[in-house]
C-alpha cells in the first residue's frame, strides 16, 4: 500500500461559498491504490477519501499524492493544477449562481442579500423566514407573537451533491431553492426540515 | 422566449425555447424529465420571477421555470 503525503506545506480549505483559507499540513495520509492526486476532508476529527475526488462542503480539504509521483515532482505540479482550476470553477459557479439568485429576488430581499447574505421570505402559508448562508441550519422562523428574535433554526435544503456533475450547489442555489419551495409549498418544506435550535413552527400549517 | 433554469454545481444551465418551435419544446421537455426523474422539483414562475407554483409535468406555455434538487432535512 502506498505512502501518501501532503504535497505542500499548507493546505487550501475551499467553503462551499468559493472563499479559501490555507492552513498549515500536519499530518500524513496512508491508503490510496495510485498515483493520481487524491482529495480528503476532515470529518468529526477523521480523515476521508473525498467522493469522485470532488471537494466537500464547509470541510478542511487537503491534497496528498503518492509518494513514488511526489519524487519525481509529477504528481505535485497536478495536484497544484487541479486546485487552481476547481477554485476557478466554483467561483464562475457562485457567481452564475449569485446573478440567478439575484434576478429573481424583490427588491428589498436584493438589498438585504448583498448587505449579509440573509433576506426575509413569506411562505405560501403566511410564514415568516429569513434565509441565511450557508446550508445547514440556515432558515430561521419568526412567531408573529415575537417577531423580534428567531422563534427557531430549520435544516431542510436542496440536496447538495449534484450527481450528474460530481460537484455541489453553491449557496446561492441552495438559498433559492429554500426559498422556491418556501413561497410554493410552505408544508411541504416544514415537513422535511429537521429543527436545529429553538423550536418547529407550529403554525401555520403544522397538519 | 421560455427559460428553464436547472440549478446545478456549475451554478445553473439554462435552456430556452420558443413555444412555437417544437424541436425547442422538445429539447427543453427532455431536459425537464431528465432531472424529474432524478428527483428535482420544478417550479413555474409568474413574470416578475418571484412569485411560483410547483410543477410536476413540463409546461410549454410557462415563462419560465427553475428545476432545483429535492430538499432533504440537513
Amino acid at each position: 500500500m502506498p505512502s501518501w503525503l501532503p504535497i505542500h506545506s499548507t493546505a487550501t480549505t475551499i467553503w462551499s461559498n468559493g472563499t479559501t483559507a490555507t492552513y498549515p499540513i500536519t499530518l500524513t495520509l496512508t491508503g490510496g491504490t495510485g498515483s493520481a492526486t487524491s482529495y480528503y476532508y476532515l470529518d468529526n476529527g477523521t480523515w476521508s477519501l473525498s467522493p469522485a475526488q470532488g471537494y466537500w462542503p464547509n470541510r478542511e480539504l487537503r491534497m496528498g499524492v503518492d509518494v513514488a509521483a511526489s519524487n519525481h515532482g509529477v504528481g505535485g505540479f497536478r495536484g497544484f493544477q487541479e486546485d487552481a482550476e476547481r477554485r476557478r470553477a466554483i467561483t464562475a459557479a457562485v457567481d452564475r449562481a449569485t446573478a440567478t439568485l439575484l434576478g429573481l429576488l424583490n427588491e428589498e430581499q436584493r438589498a438585504s442579500y448583498e448587505r449579509d447574505r440573509t433576506f426575509l421570505v413569506v411562505g405560501s402559508h403566511g410564514g415568516l423566514y429569513q434565509i441565511g448562508p450557508g446550508s445547514m441550519g440556515n432558515v430561521e422562523w419568526f412567531d408573529p407573537t415575537h417577531p423580534d428574535v428567531a422563534a427557531g433554526r430549520l435544516c431542510a435544503h436542496p440536496q447538495r451533491w449534484d450527481d450528474e456533475g460530481g460537484g455541489i450547489l453553491p449557496d446561492p442555489d441552495i438559498a433559492l431553492g429554500q426559498l422556491l419551495h418556501l413561497v410554493t409549498d410552505e408544508p411541504g418544506f416544514l415537513r422535511t426540515a429537521n429543527v436545529h435550535a429553538g423550536r418547529a413552527p407550529r403554525y401555520p400549517v403544522a397538519a | 422566449m421560455s427559460t428553464l433554469t436547472i440549478l446545478d454545481h456549475t451554478g445553473d444551465k439554462t435552456i430556452e425555447w420558443n413555444p412555437r418551435n417544437p424541436d425547442e419544446v422538445n429539447k427543453a421537455r427532455l431536459a425537464f424529465a431528465q432531472r424529474k426523474a432524478k428527483g428535482h422539483l420544478a417550479y413555474r414562475l409568474d413574470a416578475d420571477g418571484n412569485q411560483g407554483a410547483v410543477i410536476r409535468e413540463f409546461d410549454p406555455t410557462a415563462r419560465r421555470i427553475v428545476m432545483s434538487p429535492q430538499t432533504v432535512g440537513g
